[in-house]
């Protein structure tokens, strides 16, 4: 086929970074371009930002997001997506049809499944992660209404990719999808990100002393990330390692009580919230860091983890989703227990105390970033799907690809 | 002509005044000689069927459980877009689409841009005389649904004096393309019927 045209919609992309979902989608739609994929990507407007953006073959434009005020957040994701919507029709007209409609998420499901029944053209989704593994279970009509959302999103979709294995059973489990209309491709990192970073002692000094060892963690400040289990592993670290500090990059409505819980155990001076820090600050503070510490409760995939092993640093994870596919325990990196900050504590204190263990999984990280989770890679995997799916819906009588005519 | 009604409410699904009032356009319009479709949403099927003459389609909502009417409306009106879409690809479009209140006008808003069919609101009553000007967040959410509605319908009804004045008064760009018909007054359907005829192309 000539040209491959995707609309691509998601409600976060640079400069909106709210979790992880904005770096997959401007890395895999930035490689995607590069291999000849024409792409429009729709997502929510953020102060300073241009409405439209030309980027090669791919065009961003910004929706008017903030309409009208609204009750509560899925309120305001189904206003937005009105708009969203509206911008949709407007771009299938301008390029006179499209091959793929590709949505990241519940938050833009509505309009993905009206393009794909009113261009009659087939619906890729990325679930990244599902209500129900974000909440352990669904305890409201609230969460039990997006929930239903996430499940019509893959009901509705030609095929449902998945970032992680994990991530896979549990849509399964969760929406009883066919297995076999589920792909998993994993989530990637630059691994050239960190090329022109190093630890420099004047601005190490702001986060720790110099005999200190920085044990960093990066991550929303929610209960899922356990955040409170390496607390709680830090008084038992700082008995055999008193010359440990640990740093903890991000934000999040759970850092009150995070901060609470470290004075109750006595750590606070030797425990840094530095709330939310800039790309390059990030960067540099992976590259002083002795190890990087991820101990979640759920984790569909856990790209923090490989933007610490591009950068070189040692981690430890909890075995749990994404995160334990990643790490093979005692190659690239340690696998503790989820939830036990006595496992946690005894992985720190051998990494802290085994420098040529740690060189050992810094190597082997590495390598394996480069092995598997390259962008290009991903994104020739991702462009194999919509191929593919292009040629399997071509032999539908249903599929258009286009609006319809009006007499 | 072929006339597509969107409304929440049709026989046997009775709420309130809507339901019947939607009915009794249809019948009228049917029995006239207007090719009628109504989409309309039924808490327990989905599936077409013919009644009366009048082709109706129920569509359910895939989303059962809802915090507020918004939401269950907003997911409801991907079930209006499927069917609306399938009528433009499948029957070669129609001439007019009349949806009843804010709550079927949702899947018209995207679309309005883009489709060039001639669309007409009907509201019973709007969110600022229900809530007595003392709008919630809920409510200013309903109220910006019906205020953009309005800018992009070719037509709007008011079927109340009370609708009638409080659109002139919140939206006073929509009065050239404002009616009022009461459905106390016996010419209700013809005055819609003339409606219909001056923003349709055949009018």
């Amino acid at each position: 086929m000539d040209r491959l045209r995707v609309l691509m919609l998601s409600w976060e992309y640079p400069p909106r970074v709210i979790g992880g979902l904005a770096t997959h989608v401007k890395h895999l739609t930035d490689e995607l371009r590069k291999i000849g994929v024409e792409i429009t990507l729709l997502t929510c407007n953020y102060p300073g930002a241009p409405e439209t953006e030309r980027i090669e073959n791919m065009t961003v434009k910004r929706v008017e997001s903030y309409t009208a005020p609204t009750p509560d957040f899925a309120s305001w994701v189904l206003l937005m997506n009105i708009n969203m919507e509206r911008e949709a029709v407007k771009t299938v007209k301008e390029w006179g049809g499209i091959d793929i409609v590709h949505a990241h998420d519940w938050l833009v499901a509505k309009p993905a499944i009206s393009i794909k029944h009113l261009c009659r053209v087939p619906l890729i989704s990325t679930i990244h992660s599902t209500e129900h593994g974000r909440r352990h279970g669904l305890y409201s009509d609230y969460q039990r209404m997006i929930h239903q959302i996430e499940w019509w999103l893959t009901y509705e979709s030609w095929k449902v990719v998945c970032c992680s294995n994990y991530m896979k059973e549990e849509v399964v489990r969760f929406f009883n999808t066919p297995p076999d209309k589920i792909l998993v491709i994993p989530n990637g990192v630059d691994k050239t990100q960190f090329d022109h970073y190093s630890c420099q002692r004047d601005f190490r000094s702001r986060y720790a002393a110099d005999q200190e060892k920085i044990i960093l963690f990066v991550g929303r400040l929610v209960p899922e990330k356990g955040v409170n289990v390496l607390l709680g592993a830090m008084p038992s670290v700082l008995n055999s390692h008193p010359e440990a500090k640990l740093v903890v990059v991000g934000e999040g409505y759970y850092k009150e009580e995070l901060m609470r819980i470290a004075g109750k155990l006595s750590i606070s001076p030797k425990v840094y919230f530095t709330g939310y820090v800039d790309d390059d600050t990030l960067k540099m503070l992976y590259k002083c860091a002795s190890v990087a510490v991820f101990p979640s409760l759920y984790e569909p995939f856990g790209i923090v983890a490989l933007e610490a092993m591009a950068s070189g640093v040692p981690i430890i994870v909890s075995d749990v989703g994404g995160l334990s596919e990643i790490v093979e325990d005692n190659f690239n990196g340690l696998k503790v227990e989820a939830n036990n900050s006595v496992s946690l504590s005894r992985a720190i204190c051998y990494l802290l105390d085994n420098p040529e263990a740690a060189e050992r999984f810094k190597q082997n990280a590495f390598k394996k970033v480069i092995e598997i989770y390259d962008w290009r890679s991903i994104a020739e995997r991702t462009r194999e799907l919509y191929l593919r799916t292009v040629q399997e819906a071509r032999g539908n009588p249903w599929m258009r690809g286009n609006l319809p005519a009006t007499s | 002509m072929r006339i597509v009604l969107l409304t929440t409410e049709f026989p046997p699904r009775v709420v309130g005044e809507l339901s019947n009032m939607v009915s009794f356009i249809a019948r009228f319009l049917s029995n006239n000689g207007f090719d009628v479709s109504i989409i309309t949403f039924d808490d327990w099927r989905s599936g077409f069927e013919v009644k009366s003459g009048m082709k109706v389609y129920y569509v359910s909502n895939k989303v059962s459980f809802h915090v507020n009417p918004f939401t269950w409306a907003s997911s409801l009106s991907c079930e209006y877009t499927r069917i609306l879409s399938d009528l433009l690809w499948e029957k070669q479009g129609f001439d007019i689409i009349h949806a009843f209140e804010w709550s079927a006008a949702l899947p018209l808003i995207p679309l309005k841009d883009v489709i060039p069919i001639p669309y007409v609101q009907s509201f019973l009553s709007l969110e600022e005389l229900r809530s007595h000007s003392n709008l919630s967040l809920l409510g200013q959410t309903i109220k910006w649904v019906e205020s953009f509605s309005s800018s992009l319908a070719d037509s709007i009804v008011a079927h109340s004096e009370a609708t009638y004045s409080m659109i002139r008064a919140l939206y006073p760009w929509c009065v050239k393309k404002l009616h009022l018909v009461d459905f106390n007054d016996a010419n209700a359907v013809e005055k819609i019927i003339r409606i219909y005829k001056e923003v349709s192309k055949l009018g």
